[in-house]
Parts: C-alpha cells; structure tokens; sequence
C-alpha cells in the first residue's frame, strides 16, 4: 500500500479518486472498518465554563484582579520590563530541573518519551534545547532510567559517567558511594582512567577508588517500590539510608561498629523498617518522635 | 504582544484555560480510559498554572499543562486496565441487518476495544487525538512535541498493530 495515500488518508486530505484506488487494498478495507468503530467511541462531554467554575472554587476566590491605569512612560518601562523578562524566561525554560527532598521520590518525562524515577535527596538537570542530538544530564544523587532508543546518552555525576543507548539502569552517586546497576541493555561506566561495559545484572560499585564489577540478581531497584536493600553492606551505611529515607536522626549504644547488614527494609513504615533490620542483628530500638535510639541486647 | 499577556489575569487566564480544558482533558483520558481520572488531572495541572502563573508566559502555558498533566499521570502508582467504552447510539447504520451480522459487529467491537488496551499509551493517545478527536498530524505534533512525521509513523504503526492484533484474537 501507498504511505503517502496512508498518510493524506489519516490527515484528511485524501481525494475521491485517490479513495478509490485506496480501496483495492483488502488491508485498507480492515483500516477503514477500523476507523469506523473507533470513531463511535464514546468521548465524554466536557463543559469547560463548569470546569472553570469548580475550578475557582478549589482555588478560593480570594483572588481579584486589580487594573492600574499606566501613564505613557510607565507602559514603556513595563514593556521593557517584558521584554527583558521574555527574554529570562526563554533562557530559563532551555534548563531544567528537578530536585527532590528526604523522604520524596519523583517520575519525570523527557523530551525523548525516556523515563526518570528520581530518588530522595537527589537533584537532576538537563538542557532541553536540542535534546534529540545531544542526550546529556546531570545527576547528584539516585535515579532510575528508562531510555528509549536513539542518541547517545549520558548522565554526568561527581564520581564518573555512565553512557547508554536505550536500556534500564539505577545510578547512586552519594557522598561516599557510586553505583551503578544495569538491568536492561547495556551500560557503560568510566571512572578516571577504569571503563566498564555492564551487561544485564551487572553492577559496577567503587570501593577503594577502585572500580569493580559485580553480580546483582535484581530486574528493578528497590527504591522505586519504596524499598531499600543491601547486600552484605556496613552498619553505619543502613543507618544513613534510614536517615535520609525517614528524616530521622539516629542515636547508638553500644554497637558493634563491624556489623554488616543483608535484606530490604520499607520505605513506608518506620517500625517495620526498624524491626526488620533490629531483629536479625540481634539489636533492640526505641523511637523518641525525630530520635530514634538503636541498642544492643543484654 | 498578544501572546505575552499575563496568566496572574483573570481574564487571560480563563481564556487559555477555555481554549485548552477540552483537549488535555481527552489527551489523558486517551492514555488512562477514565473520563473522572482525566478530568481530576487537567484541573490539577490548571491549578499548577495559576500558582506558578508568574512564571509561565501565555505562549507556554500549553506545554506547561500538557507537561504537568503527563507527569500527574506518570506519577499516579496504579495504572488501571484501559477500556474505552463505544457510544450508545451508534452512527453506523445497524437497522434491518440480520442478527448473525449484528453479533459479528458486536464481536469486532469487543476485540477491538481489546486490541486498543494493548496499545503502549504513546501509541494509542496519538492514534486517537487523530481519529476520535479528529486532528490534523500538525496539531498532534505540536502538542506531543514532535515532528509531524513523528506523528504520522505512530498513528499508522497503531492502525497496523491493532490490525493484527484483531486479527490474532
């Protein structure tokens, strides 16, 4: 079949004759039939002067709008004030950001249809002029891509960069820690003068400034159902994701500084979240509001 | 200057809101099959506009509320199975057609409905801005921030795969 006719066909621009020698194609009677049923889909009606109205009401009406009569060098001003301001806000709107706060995740689209699922405490920006050709972003901070296929794509941190071309990965660049999982696809990871190519369950971890590939056995981070998990990790490391998950501040007493800590925890519940970590480690808690306490059994 | 007017106005700002409540509400009705759902949404991503209004001049305001209303429904943790219901008086002529004929149109219609669930979201939004809402490719490409032959591929790519996918069920 013609895609040009296709095209003119679903635009609306498609002649009778053209029709008709559009009709010759059995697969083009499927479409038509297609078409037909698709359009007694049922849209429902929508009033837009009611919704305005529910609208101001959610809104309160406390807002009036004042009207100042402006002399003529006033309206000057103004208008450069404007015109400045257009200006800023063209600039402005060429950088995005995002950051979110402790105890706050956030999913945001990109120009390209490609996902982001930002974690607590992280900050994320990219430049959306001409974003097609050059797929760069910055990253401080834990987030989890999906990327849809095209360009080259690049997520700068403070510790190395991570380039992919479509694919599914978790990058976590905290003050002492840099990780990055690949669940989907293929992830490169460079750090200094070490570069490391991930398959699917791959992970590339930097210990001793050193950057080492490991196994991970996951398809999908923790975080983004609202759990957190560790493998074989420090103590003080389980205690800082507590913190920043639950915006708590952590006390001990007689810890075993050596602890090491495997399993998830929730993101949801701090009791549950404190139960799940006290009990295997053979620890006891006890939460004073913000404080919470960790001991170990007599 | 026209298109620098000033959201913080009333008058403005009910302007673009008339002139754009109608197609954002259906934009995320296509993608989530719920008339309320949509609707909750577009009114949030208006409310969104009116308290950053300050920082959104009108020529933006469009991308501003489709960006919102995409991100409010990404952001919604449960994606319900999408069913679009047909219309109850149908336009097509249905009168003194025999009762085998009339069950096989039912049939296609439930595969069809079917068919359109299994639509990724992308697919489907565009292929129904163009059909059900009857918009031009430009108009579509515009407000999905694409080229228009962006737009063409995806809604010819539906027609196709909702064709086979009538055809396997």
């Amino acid at each position: 079949m013609n895609d040009k006719l296709l095209d003119k066909w679903l635009n609306g621009t498609l002649s009778t004759s053209e029709m008709e020698a559009m009709k010759e194609h059995p697969v083009f009677m499927e479409y038509l039939k297609i078409d037909s049923f698709v359009k007694d889909l049922d849209l429902p009606a929508q009033d837009a002067s009611e919704g305005l109205n529910h609208l101001k009401q959610q809104l309160g009406s406390e807002q009036k709008t004042k009207v100042i009569k402006l002399g003529w060098w006033l309206k000057v001003a103004a208008a450069a004030v404007i015109v400045l301001s257009v200006g800023y806000f063209y600039n402005a709107s060429l950088s995005q950001d995002f950051s979110t706060q402790l105890a706050q995740t956030q999913t945001l689209q990109l120009p390209d249809n490609s996902q982001v699922i930002l974690n607590e405490n992280s900050h994320l920006s990219f430049k959306e002029n001409n974003w097609d050709e050059n797929r760069s972003l910055s990253l401080k901070g834990e987030a989890y891509f999906e990327v849809t296929k095209g360009a080259v794509f690049d997520v700068h941190t403070e510790h190395g960069t991570v380039t992919v071309l479509g694919t599914k990965f978790n990058v976590n660049d905290r003050k002492d820690s840099f990780e990055v999982v690949c669940y989907e696809g293929s992830v490169g990871v460079k750090f200094k003068n070490t570069y490391l190519k991930l398959s699917p369950g791959d992970k590339a971890v930097l210990r001793n400034d050193q950057l080492l590939s490991e196994k991970k056995y996951t398809t999908e981070p923790g975080w983004i159902h609202n759990e957190s998990t560790f493998h074989n990790r420090p103590i003080e490391m389980i205690m800082e994701e507590l913190k920043s998950v639950y915006d708590i501040n952590i006390i001990t007493k007689n810890i075993d500084v050596d602890l090491r800590y495997t399993g998830s925890f929730t993101n949801l519940d701090l009791e549950v979240a404190l139960k799940t970590i006290t009990l295997p480690l053979g620890l006891e808690y006890a939460i004073d509001n913000k404080n919470v306490t960790l001991f170990a059994k007599d | 200057m026209e298109d620098e007017k000033d959201i913080c106005s009333e008058v403005q700002f009910d302007k673009v809101y008339s002139s754009l409540v109608v197609s954002l509400r259906n934009y995320i009705y296509f993608k989530c099959g719920s008339k309320d759902r949509a609707y909750d949404i577009a009114q949030e991503a208006f409310i969104k506009l009116w308290q950053n209004c300050a920082k959104v001049t009108s020529k933006k305001a469009k991308s501003y509320v489709y960006t919102v209303a995409t991100n409010l429904f990404l952001n919604e943790v449960a994606h319900e199975k999408v069913v679009f219901n047909y219309r109850k008086e149908t336009t097509r002529s249905i009168n003194n057609q025999s009762p085998e004929y009339l069950l096989e149109e039912k049939e296609y219609g439930e595969k069809l409905q079917r068919a359109l669930s299994q639509l990724t979201e992308i697919q489907r939004t565009a292929f129904l801005m163009s059909r059900v809402e009857g918009k031009k490719y430009r108009e579509i490409a515009e407000t999905l921030g694409i080229s228009e032959k962006a737009a063409g591929k995806r809604i010819s790519d539906a027609l196709e795969t909702l064709r086979q996918h009538i055809e396997n069920i």
